[in-house]
């Protein structure tokens, strides 16, 4: 099984976060603070993301992830643990 | 210095917010009293806009001398309120409806600051102010999850709060119990639009943020089957209206200490199945629904995406949803006895504020066009436990 970086699973990241929120992104970017995206849109986020990662975000998580970094650091676990990660 | 007219004058936080815009609303057209509210950053002219709809919607006139008697000041840092010490003189403050509250259950910064800390400030300036009393709006679930009556007191430190807004909102309602000021302490629960014609102008909380998450995540295609945490639990939904009456009448009538636990009446309340029937049967139309009585019951990694995300957003609220609270109602029994009269909360008036907010959705509208054909004619209703197992189904 291939190990994806995290600065591939953060490039797809900002990719996803930043269609949805029609916003230029970084790594930094807040999602509420600096995209103000409310909590539907960090839902519509994070279903975006397990669609194209093929993963399940612990709702758990969810309290958590406050930056874009937040979010590509708790997938990398994920995505790696993932029989999906070769097709990312 | 007294207010420069003669009549009282209050100190409103958050009057900006939902509840404060609705409490404002109220005092303007039922008493006399000067408001003097602290914002950031907001003119006169926007802060008046909801609170005049709020009350031209109650089929009254918004008088000039409203305007007159609202005055908006410069909210200082919280560290730094004796800069209010000249208005507060000048009006002659002599009473503090603290509404100004963080509903952010997971920004436990602001939660702690907001809700603690600018609270702990209030009181102490009010102290040194001489106010006469404290009015503090808290929250019907501030005991956290106990298994006995909610009573109207203050509450020890229970074994779980769903949030640690609730925690928050508990300590301080020590703080302004224990601040020496005369104080009156009301708990709403979760406070939905009027009941007569379903407006509601609060941010996407409670009841909302479900119906919001539902346009917005399930309204994009149409889901084939759908799976929903509802339990049979009624759930404790309060119209503004009733929110509005009670508050009045607590303020005036209730004696100085007293908490009031301001709740709907049990017995008609729709329970959490109801409200996602209702929502389903008008707008979703899937071909099969099943239902859980428990989150762990749900099989998430199967589940479509979407409606994963949903029950992941609504999770939080849809546990308080569905816990047994029962509340203590004797000061609300006692309000009842002196001739207050509130509008219940039935299926019935849910569902006028749901078909309010189904219609002013276009997303919904687009969505139940586009999908007019999908939608099905009949829907099956499977009830389901852990494994997926089926308890029982139903047709509509």
């Amino acid at each position: 099984m291939t190990t994806v970086s995290y600065e591939t699973i953060l490039a797809d990241t900002i990719e996803i976060t930043s269609n949805l929120a029609k916003k230029p992104v970084t790594e930094k970017t807040n999602l509420v603070a600096d995209l103000e995206l409310d909590s539907i849109g960090i839902a519509e986020l994070v279903a975006n993301i397990e669609d194209r990662f093929k993963v399940v975000i612990p709702m758990d998580q969810l309290p958590t992830l406050r930056t874009v970094r937040d979010v590509a650091q708790n997938l990398v676990p994920l995505v790696n643990a993932s029989d999906n990660s070769e097709g990312i | 210095m007294g207010s420069p007219n003669g009549a009282r004058s209050i100190l409103l936080t958050g009057g900006t917010g939902y509840l404060g815009g609705l409490i404002a609303a109220t005092l303007l057209t039922n008493e006399e009293a000067e408001l003097v509210v602290p914002v950031r950053g907001k003119s006169l002219e926007d802060f008046i806009r909801p609170v005049r709809a709020e009350i031209e919607i109650e089929g009254l006139c918004f008088q000039p001398s409203y305007e007159q008697r609202l005055h908006l000041v410069e909210l200082p840092p919280f560290e730094s309120l004796s800069k209010l010490d000249q208005v507060v003189q000048d009006f002659g403050v002599t009473e503090i409806i603290h509404c100004a509250g963080c509903l952010d259950y997971f920004d436990s910064q602001t939660l702690e600051a907001v809700n603690v800390n600018f609270t702990r400030s209030l009181l102490a300036e009010g102290q040194r102010w001489g106010i006469r009393r404290f009015t503090y709006i808290s929250t019907a679930f501030s005991s956290g999850y106990i298994n006995h009556v909610v009573p109207e007191k203050l509450h020890a430190e229970p074994p779980k709060d769903p949030t640690y807004y609730t925690q928050t909102k508990r300590e301080a309602e020590w703080l302004v119990a224990k601040s020496g000021i005369p104080f009156l302490i009301l708990r709403p629960s979760i406070v939905i639009g009027n009941s007569r014609d379903g407006h509601y102008s609060g941010k996407q909380y409670g009841l909302y943020q479900l119906w919001a998450g539902m346009e917005r995540l399930l309204c994009r295609t149409w889901h084939r089957d759908l799976h929903a945490l509802a339990p049979t639990q009624p759930v404790s939904l309060l119209h503004q209206d009733a929110f509005q009456r009670a508050f009045l009448a607590a303020y005036r009538m209730l004696p100085d200490n007293s908490i009031l636990n301001l709740v709907p009446q049990e017995g008609s309340l729709p329970d959490l199945r109801t409200l996602w029937h209702m929502w389903i049967t008008e707008c979703l139309r899937p071909e099969v629904v099943y239902y859980y009585d428990r989150m762990s019951d749900i099989p998430v990694r199967n589940i479509n995406t979407l409606q994963r995300a949903l029950l992941g957003l609504a999770s939080v609220n849809l546990e308080i949803a569905g816990h047994p609270w029962r509340f203590e109602t004797k000061n609300l029994a006692w309000l009842h006895a002196q001739g207050l009269e509130l509008p219940e909360t039935t299926e019935a008036s849910v569902s006028i504020c749901q078909r309010r907010f189904i219609e002013e959705s276009e997303t919904i509208r687009k969505f139940m066009i586009e999908n007019a054909a999908c939608r099905a004619k009949q829907i099956e209703f499977v009830e389901r436990v852990a494994n997926g197992e089926a308890l029982a189904a139903l047709a509509e």
